[in-house]
Protein backbone atom coordinates (compact mmCIF):
# COMPACT_ATOMS: atom_id res chain seq x y z
CA UNK A 1 0.00 0.00 0.00
CA UNK A 2 1.58 3.66 -0.81
CA UNK A 3 0.61 6.40 0.71
CA UNK A 4 1.20 10.53 0.37
CA UNK A 5 1.87 12.59 3.29
CA UNK A 6 0.85 16.30 2.33
CA UNK A 7 -0.61 19.27 4.04
CA UNK A 8 -2.41 20.75 1.14
CA UNK A 9 -2.89 19.39 -2.25
CA UNK A 10 -3.47 21.56 -5.27
CA UNK A 11 -3.49 20.88 -9.01
CA UNK A 12 -0.36 20.71 -11.10
CA UNK A 13 -0.64 24.52 -11.68
CA UNK A 14 -0.31 24.89 -8.10
CA UNK A 15 -3.74 27.27 -7.77
CA UNK A 16 -6.88 25.43 -9.50
CA UNK A 17 -8.40 22.91 -6.98
CA UNK A 18 -7.34 18.87 -7.51
CA UNK A 19 -9.89 16.91 -8.98
CA UNK A 20 -10.65 13.97 -6.37
CA UNK A 21 -11.88 10.86 -8.80
CA UNK A 22 -15.55 10.24 -8.41
CA UNK A 23 -15.77 11.99 -5.17
CA UNK A 24 -16.86 15.41 -4.00
CA UNK A 25 -16.46 16.75 -0.77
CA UNK A 26 -19.47 19.05 0.88
CA UNK A 27 -18.26 22.72 1.40
CA UNK A 28 -20.76 23.35 3.87
CA UNK A 29 -22.79 21.28 7.07
CA UNK A 30 -23.87 22.26 10.69
CA UNK A 31 -25.82 21.17 13.21
CA UNK A 32 -27.33 24.00 15.26
CA UNK A 33 -29.77 23.57 18.42
CA UNK A 34 -32.09 26.45 17.12
CA UNK A 35 -33.66 27.27 20.49
CA UNK A 36 -31.17 29.54 20.98
CA UNK A 37 -29.31 29.39 18.69
CA UNK A 38 -26.59 27.74 18.97
CA UNK A 39 -24.30 25.66 16.37
CA UNK A 40 -23.24 22.64 17.53
CA UNK A 41 -20.98 21.70 14.93
CA UNK A 42 -19.96 23.46 11.14
CA UNK A 43 -17.85 23.72 8.48
CA UNK A 44 -17.78 27.24 6.46
CA UNK A 45 -19.86 28.88 9.17
CA UNK A 46 -19.39 32.02 10.15
CA UNK A 47 -22.42 33.12 12.11
CA UNK A 48 -26.14 32.07 12.41
CA UNK A 49 -28.73 35.00 12.79
CA UNK A 50 -31.77 34.30 14.15
CA UNK A 51 -34.12 36.41 11.55
CA UNK A 52 -37.35 35.54 13.39
CA UNK A 53 -39.52 32.63 15.01
CA UNK A 54 -38.80 29.48 12.74
CA UNK A 55 -36.42 31.50 10.34
CA UNK A 56 -32.82 31.44 10.70
CA UNK A 57 -29.77 32.80 8.21
CA UNK A 58 -26.69 30.64 8.18
CA UNK A 59 -23.76 32.85 7.23
CA UNK A 60 -20.99 31.36 5.04
CA UNK A 61 -17.38 31.94 6.01
CA UNK A 62 -16.25 31.17 2.31
CA UNK A 63 -18.76 32.29 -0.29
CA UNK A 64 -19.81 29.64 -2.95
CA UNK A 65 -19.24 30.78 -6.48
CA UNK A 66 -22.79 31.13 -7.76
CA UNK A 67 -26.26 30.34 -5.58
CA UNK A 68 -27.28 27.62 -7.79
CA UNK A 69 -25.30 25.26 -5.20
CA UNK A 70 -27.41 22.04 -3.74
CA UNK A 71 -28.46 22.23 -0.15
CA UNK A 72 -30.84 19.78 1.72
CA UNK A 73 -32.16 20.60 5.57
CA UNK A 74 -33.13 18.01 7.67
CA UNK A 75 -35.13 19.01 11.77
CA UNK A 76 -36.21 17.10 14.39
CA UNK A 77 -35.29 16.08 18.04
CA UNK A 78 -38.27 17.26 20.32
CA UNK A 79 -41.28 16.03 21.20
CA UNK A 80 -43.17 17.42 18.59
CA UNK A 81 -41.45 15.14 16.55
CA UNK A 82 -43.18 15.75 12.94
CA UNK A 83 -40.75 18.52 12.81
CA UNK A 84 -40.08 19.90 8.99
CA UNK A 85 -37.03 21.88 8.07
CA UNK A 86 -36.63 23.44 4.62
CA UNK A 87 -33.95 25.54 2.98
CA UNK A 88 -35.36 28.70 1.83
CA UNK A 89 -34.48 28.81 -1.87
CA UNK A 90 -35.72 31.91 -2.96
CA UNK A 91 -33.75 34.83 -3.06
CA UNK A 92 -32.07 36.40 -0.79
CA UNK A 93 -33.16 33.33 1.42
CA UNK A 94 -30.32 31.61 -0.80
CA UNK A 95 -27.07 34.12 -1.95
CA UNK A 96 -23.86 32.96 -2.31
CA UNK A 97 -22.91 34.35 1.13
CA UNK A 98 -25.84 32.79 3.46
CA UNK A 99 -28.61 30.04 3.56
CA UNK A 100 -31.83 31.10 5.12
CA UNK A 101 -33.54 27.55 7.05
CA UNK A 102 -37.30 28.01 7.55
CA UNK A 103 -38.52 25.44 10.11
CA UNK A 104 -42.03 24.51 10.93
CA UNK A 105 -44.14 21.47 12.61
CA UNK A 106 -47.63 19.95 11.27
CA UNK A 107 -49.13 22.20 9.18
CA UNK A 108 -46.92 25.74 8.92
CA UNK A 109 -47.12 26.28 12.68
CA UNK A 110 -43.49 28.03 13.39
CA UNK A 111 -41.33 26.42 15.15
CA UNK A 112 -37.84 25.92 16.40
CA UNK A 113 -36.02 22.36 16.68
CA UNK A 114 -33.18 21.56 18.91
CA UNK A 115 -31.85 19.65 16.12
CA UNK A 116 -31.45 21.31 12.45
CA UNK A 117 -28.80 20.15 10.63
CA UNK A 118 -27.94 21.56 6.52
CA UNK A 119 -24.94 20.28 3.97
CA UNK A 120 -24.15 21.75 1.12
CA UNK A 121 -22.51 20.68 -1.92
CA UNK A 122 -21.63 22.88 -4.88
CA UNK A 123 -18.61 25.61 -5.93
CA UNK A 124 -16.70 28.07 -3.74
CA UNK A 125 -15.69 31.21 -4.94
CA UNK B 1 -2.48 17.04 -16.80
CA UNK B 2 -0.46 14.67 -13.64
CA UNK B 3 -2.22 12.06 -11.77
CA UNK B 4 -0.63 10.52 -8.46
CA UNK B 5 -2.02 7.11 -7.75
CA UNK B 6 -1.89 6.40 -4.39
CA UNK B 7 -3.93 4.48 -1.27
CA UNK B 8 -3.79 6.74 1.52
CA UNK B 9 -3.65 10.18 2.14
CA UNK B 10 -2.15 11.65 5.02
CA UNK B 11 -2.34 14.96 6.70
CA UNK B 12 1.97 15.76 6.89
CA UNK B 13 1.67 17.98 10.24
CA UNK B 14 -1.71 16.65 11.02
CA UNK B 15 -2.98 13.22 10.22
CA UNK B 16 -6.25 14.24 9.90
CA UNK B 17 -5.77 17.52 8.07
CA UNK B 18 -5.63 18.13 4.82
CA UNK B 19 -5.93 21.59 2.94
CA UNK B 20 -7.60 22.09 -0.52
CA UNK B 21 -8.16 25.06 -2.60
CA UNK B 22 -11.56 26.23 -3.63
CA UNK B 23 -12.91 25.78 -7.02
CA UNK B 24 -12.64 29.56 -7.67
CA UNK B 25 -9.05 29.82 -6.25
CA UNK B 26 -10.18 32.44 -3.20
CA UNK B 27 -10.61 29.91 -0.41
CA UNK B 28 -9.30 26.53 1.11
CA UNK B 29 -10.98 24.23 3.25
CA UNK B 30 -10.20 20.89 5.12
CA UNK B 31 -10.27 18.10 2.92
CA UNK B 32 -11.60 15.54 5.80
CA UNK B 33 -13.85 17.93 7.28
CA UNK B 34 -15.87 18.05 3.59
CA UNK B 35 -16.25 14.50 2.98
CA UNK B 36 -19.50 12.78 3.74
CA UNK B 37 -18.35 10.07 6.64
CA UNK B 38 -21.84 7.59 6.83
CA UNK B 39 -24.41 7.62 3.46
CA UNK B 40 -27.02 5.17 2.82
CA UNK B 41 -30.01 4.36 0.79
CA UNK B 42 -32.53 1.60 1.95
CA UNK B 43 -35.41 0.38 1.50
CA UNK B 44 -37.88 1.20 4.50
CA UNK B 45 -41.02 -1.31 3.51
CA UNK B 46 -41.00 -5.13 4.40
CA UNK B 47 -38.07 -6.29 5.31
CA UNK B 48 -35.63 -3.69 5.40
CA UNK B 49 -32.44 -3.68 3.03
CA UNK B 50 -29.54 -1.13 2.31
CA UNK B 51 -29.29 -0.75 -1.70
CA UNK B 52 -25.66 1.26 -1.22
CA UNK B 53 -23.95 2.66 1.48
CA UNK B 54 -21.14 4.05 3.17
CA UNK B 55 -19.56 3.03 6.73
CA UNK B 56 -23.07 2.02 7.57
CA UNK B 57 -23.37 -1.57 9.81
CA UNK B 58 -26.57 -2.46 9.70
CA UNK B 59 -30.39 -1.23 10.28
CA UNK B 60 -32.98 -1.61 12.29
CA UNK B 61 -36.66 -1.56 11.86
CA UNK B 62 -38.16 -0.27 15.06
CA UNK B 63 -41.10 0.91 14.09
CA UNK B 64 -43.79 1.80 11.29
CA UNK B 65 -41.69 4.78 9.74
CA UNK B 66 -38.74 4.31 12.77
CA UNK B 67 -35.60 2.92 11.84
CA UNK B 68 -31.71 3.08 13.67
CA UNK B 69 -28.65 3.28 11.25
CA UNK B 70 -25.91 2.47 12.93
CA UNK B 71 -21.93 3.12 11.97
CA UNK B 72 -19.21 0.92 11.14
CA UNK B 73 -17.01 3.94 12.36
CA UNK B 74 -17.88 5.74 15.60
CA UNK B 75 -18.27 9.90 15.49
CA UNK B 76 -16.38 11.71 17.18
CA UNK B 77 -19.65 13.57 19.07
CA UNK B 78 -23.06 13.36 19.19
CA UNK B 79 -23.49 16.72 17.54
CA UNK B 80 -22.63 15.93 14.28
CA UNK B 81 -24.66 17.16 10.61
CA UNK B 82 -27.28 14.34 9.56
CA UNK B 83 -29.85 15.27 6.85
CA UNK B 84 -32.36 12.62 5.60
CA UNK B 85 -34.69 12.37 2.85
CA UNK B 86 -37.52 9.99 2.36
CA UNK B 87 -39.64 9.00 -0.95
CA UNK B 88 -42.96 7.82 -0.26
CA UNK B 89 -44.15 5.29 -3.44
CA UNK B 90 -47.94 5.50 -2.59
CA UNK B 91 -48.29 8.66 -3.99
CA UNK B 92 -48.43 10.51 -0.45
CA UNK B 93 -45.50 13.11 0.09
CA UNK B 94 -42.76 12.26 1.50
CA UNK B 95 -41.89 13.85 5.01
CA UNK B 96 -38.48 14.03 6.74
CA UNK B 97 -37.01 14.11 9.59
CA UNK B 98 -33.77 13.24 12.01
CA UNK B 99 -34.75 12.88 15.48
CA UNK B 100 -32.36 13.63 18.79
CA UNK B 101 -31.60 10.45 18.94
CA UNK B 102 -28.38 10.70 17.64
CA UNK B 103 -25.42 9.01 19.51
CA UNK B 104 -21.58 8.34 17.97
CA UNK B 105 -22.87 4.72 16.97
CA UNK B 106 -26.17 5.27 15.12
CA UNK B 107 -28.63 7.54 14.19
CA UNK B 108 -32.42 7.34 14.55
CA UNK B 109 -34.92 8.36 11.60
CA UNK B 110 -38.19 9.19 11.25
CA UNK B 111 -40.45 9.38 7.88
CA UNK B 112 -43.58 10.59 7.47
CA UNK B 113 -46.35 10.98 5.44
CA UNK B 114 -48.81 13.52 4.12
CA UNK B 115 -51.14 13.13 7.00
CA UNK B 116 -47.96 13.71 9.42
CA UNK B 117 -48.23 9.89 10.23
CA UNK B 118 -45.63 7.85 10.37
CA UNK B 119 -45.25 5.45 7.37
CA UNK B 120 -42.26 3.19 6.09
CA UNK B 121 -40.88 4.68 2.57
CA UNK B 122 -39.32 3.17 -0.41
CA UNK B 123 -36.42 4.90 -0.54
CA UNK B 124 -35.00 6.65 2.94
CA UNK B 125 -31.34 8.16 2.26
CA UNK B 126 -29.17 9.32 5.43
CA UNK B 127 -26.44 11.78 4.78
CA UNK B 128 -23.43 12.28 8.18
CA UNK B 129 -20.90 14.92 7.99
CA UNK B 130 -18.85 16.16 10.83
CA UNK B 131 -15.98 14.36 12.61
CA UNK B 132 -14.96 10.56 13.07
CA UNK B 133 -14.02 9.29 16.28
Amino acid sequence: MSELRADTITASDGTSPVTLTKQSAAKTFLQCNLSGPTLEQSLNIASVTDVQSGRHEFNFSNSFAQRTYAAVCGGGGDTLNNTLANVATATPGKTTSKVTGDTQYQQNLVFEPTECAIAIHGDLA
Amino acid sequence: MSEIKVDNLTGKTSAGDITVTSEGGAATQSLQQGLAKCWVNFNGTGTIAIRDSLSVSGLVDNNTGNYTVNYSNSMGNDDYSSTVSANASSGLFGTLQSEASMTTTATNISCYNGSIGTADHAVVCLHTHGDLA
